[in-house]
């Protein structure tokens, strides 16, 4: 008898845990699926571009949205400025919000006393927005770039006297536009 | 009773917002600029010493001091106090502008000019006024030196007086320039 019913007990208890595993499956189990569409994700001509500036050779990617610059130079203890090297072209028939951000740069950058990029609404014109340094790492601050404008990146660079003509840097920057 | 629904509420109040804030500061476009390689080269256009005043000439060449005295009765002339030496085949386009001064009352008159048989007034004080701060562009030929002078100098008292100077060297057809640092220290 006692036996049975230790039997019983034994069964009671592996019924149990069995529920329990079932239980515990199924609420891992549980769980609801939510859609979420993004229809369509269209690409649309771009409205900010870069334009090639008159003082130094650039390359510009396909659609204007990516630039490089191939051939600034300096010389030691002297600075050089190049009012055009770059021009940012706004296309739309709205002003758009635009800033001029430090990215990285490399190479032999202890010689480097300063490197300045300023925007300005004409060669020669009114600076808009702040200085950025690249040696310092900050950016312009938002400008409003106007419906239908171009307006020009000017570049000033000073290597320090000690500087060799081997010496180089890159540097990479990107323009935010909302 | 009814501030209770009210409390409940205000979590996914505050959710919302941020929520909107989020998707309304996120909306912008990057776009990639660089600049590869900026690079160091040798100075095509560089200072010498001159045979009036004192000059003292920097590291490589791309700027300089100039000591001169400046008599208080008879006007001086200094036809060379530096040289401005082309060391390359091609053509600039040179000038001079004052950035900044100090002690410039007490000096009477004074000139600063290129020359190299034409010559160009650069800077011009009058009675103590800078009435001249900028240049024309004179061209440097290829391979060209000329000369900086400085005439009619005279002052109306003993002291010492600074003009700091960029001499501008643009390349013809562009925009792209080199400014040398130049201090006349005029005693």
């Amino acid at each position: 008898m006692k036996m049975d019913n230790d039997k019983r007990k034994i069964l009671r208890l592996l019924c149990f845990l069995l529920s329990a595993l079932l239980v515990t499956t199924a609420s891992a189990a549980v769980y609801n699926y939510v859609y979420l569409q993004a229809s369509p994700i269209s690409a649309e001509t771009p409205y900010i571009k870069f334009v090639s500036g008159t003082d130094a050779n650039s390359t510009i990617g396909t659609n204007g949205t990516w630039a490089i610059i191939t051939n600034m130079t300096g010389w030691p203890n002297a600075t050089r400025v190049y009012e055009d090297a770059l021009e940012i072209q706004n296309f739309d028939g709205d002003p758009h919000n635009c800033e001029l951000m430090f990215d990285s740069w490399s190479g032999d950058m202890s010689s480097v006393l300063y490197i300045y990029v300023k925007v300005f609404n004409s060669i020669g014109g009114t600076q808009q927005g702040g200085t950025l340094s690249v040696t310092g790492g900050n950016s312009t601050g938002t400008f409003s770039l106007p419906a239908s404008t171009t307006w020009y990146l000017q570049w000033e660079i000073k290597w320090d006297g000690a500087a060799l003509s081997t010496y180089k840097v890159n540097v990479t920057l990107k323009l935010k536009v909302s | 009773m009814k501030v209770k629904p009210l409390i409940a509420t205000f979590p996914y109040l505050i959710l919302f917002v941020i929520l909107v804030v989020s998707v309304n500061g996120s909306v912008c476009d990057n776009l990639n600029y660089q600049a590869l390689p900026i690079s160091c080269e040798t100075p095509k256009v560089i200072l010498q010493p001159g045979t009036a005043g004192t000059s003292t000439i920097y590291t490589n060449n791309t700027s300089a001091k100039v000591s001169v005295t400046a008599p208080v009765l008879t006007p001086t002339y200094y036809p060379n106090v530096l040289k401005v030496v082309n060391e390359v085949t091609e053509a600039w386009n040179i000038s001079l502008r004052v950035y900044d001064s100090s002690n410039i009352d007490r000096l009477s008159n004074a000139t600063i000019s290129f020359h190299d048989g034409s010559s160009s007034d650069q800077i011009i004080v009058n009675n103590g006024n800078i009435t001249q701060s900028e240049g024309a562009l004179y061209n440097l030929p290829g391979s060209a030196t000329i000369y900086i002078s400085i005439s009619n100098l005279q002052a109306n008292t003993t002291d010492i007086s600074y003009l700091y100077v960029y001499l501008k060297i643009q390349a013809p057809n562009t925009w792209a320039y080199d400014l040398f640092i130049i201090v006349f220290e005029i005693t």
